[in-house]
């Protein structure tokens, strides 16, 4: 009998990164957030968004390339944060929105990081961003801080730029206008 | 339909045991154990009754206020040997509460410690817990009391 402790543990084959792609990346609320993206090109980064709508430009990161066909024109990044994937996008692309949707920049993250993902996401796209938060997999104290709380203290440095739509319980989407 | 914990199970050939599970197996051997909340994995590896006994065993991996998890382990709180885990994500509260512990996995044992009055307490957590260690499948958050 082995013991494990965490994915240090053991090699993830192409198969077991499937699973798990498609664990993470689930399409419960994909309708609600495909409801709020305005016509035109849309840019999916780290959403699964390939082959979801005619107009979806998929982005996905470089770890994941060995589970898509090979033959789909998905885009990969090394890093989010990407200055070349962010001149590309508004110079060739030009999308009318930036959609990301279970990404796992928004998830195991303190309200801190964020709020600092949705900043690089509006200083550095020119168009609509809309971010889909689960707040369950946001990482503060939760015997401390309601879930309002946490949404205050992330929308505070938007203004009237942001909007916040309830989508379930504990899942939200962020819609950052220009 | 296969659970989360057995998929990922599946990632690793041969038998295979997450360390969170094996604490509690080891904890409680073959004694008659209380229990609540998500432990159906646990029915054929423990001896899982419905009465309170001398053991007791809560894991909460659901969406739970922290009135709610009072409420749930106020029932156990006298009884011998109990484990506790709990999916720290899943936690929640309806109301700010500027004295609790900054520290979020202090303010869970400093709230377990509270309910299990003068017990020893055994704390297992990860700190700075990401998705690398199976907590939606069987919670990393654990506390054995005596």
């Amino acid at each position: 009998m082995k013991i494990i402790e965490s994915y240090d543990d053991f090699e993830l084959t192409v198969e077991s990164k499937k699973v798990i792609y498609e664990q993470i990346h689930r399409q419960e609320y994909l309708e609600a957030i495909k409801s709020h993206v305005p016509k035109g090109k849309s840019v999916w980064i780290d959403s699964n968004g390939y082959g979801k709508q005619e107009n979806i430009i998929a982005f996905e990161h470089r770890k994941w390339q060995g589970i898509f066909d090979p033959r789909v024109p998905i885009k990969y990044f090394n890093q989010f944060k990407s200055k070349t994937m962010v001149q590309a996008i508004n110079k060739y692309i030009k999308p009318t929105s930036v959609v990301v949707y279970e990404s796992e920049e928004f998830r195991y993250v303190t309200p801190e990081t964020l709020c600092d993902n949705l900043k690089f996401l509006h200083e550095s796209y020119d168009t609509m961003i809309l971010v889909y938060v689960n707040l369950r997999l946001v990482d503060y104290n939760k015997l401390k801080y309601t879930k309002e709380n946490i949404i205050d203290q992330i929308t505070i440095n938007f203004g009237r730029k942001i909007t916040v739509h309830g989508i379930n319980q504990f899942k939200y989407l962020f819609k950052i206008n220009r | 339909m296969i659970s989360w914990r057995e998929k990922q199970k599946a990632f690793i050939p041969g038998e295979v045991e997450l360390l969170q599970d094996q604490r509690i197996l080891d904890f409680f051997g073959k004694v008659p154990v209380y229990s609540m909340g998500d432990v159906n994995y646990f029915q054929d590896k423990l001896n899982l009754v419905h009465k309170p006994g001398k053991q007791a065993l809560a894991i909460i991996n659901k969406e739970t206020s922290d009135k709610e998890l009072a409420q749930l382990l106020h029932p156990i709180k006298k009884i011998d040997r109990v484990c506790v885990s709990i999916n720290k994500f899943l936690i929640y509260t309806n109301s700010n509460n500027e004295q609790v512990d900054d520290d979020y996995d202090m303010a869970l044992l400093h709230f377990i410690e509270n309910i299990f009055e003068d017990k020893r307490i055994d704390h297992y957590f990860v700190k700075e817990l990401k998705g690398h260690h199976f907590n939606f499948a069987s919670p990393t958050t654990q506390f054995f009391i005596e």
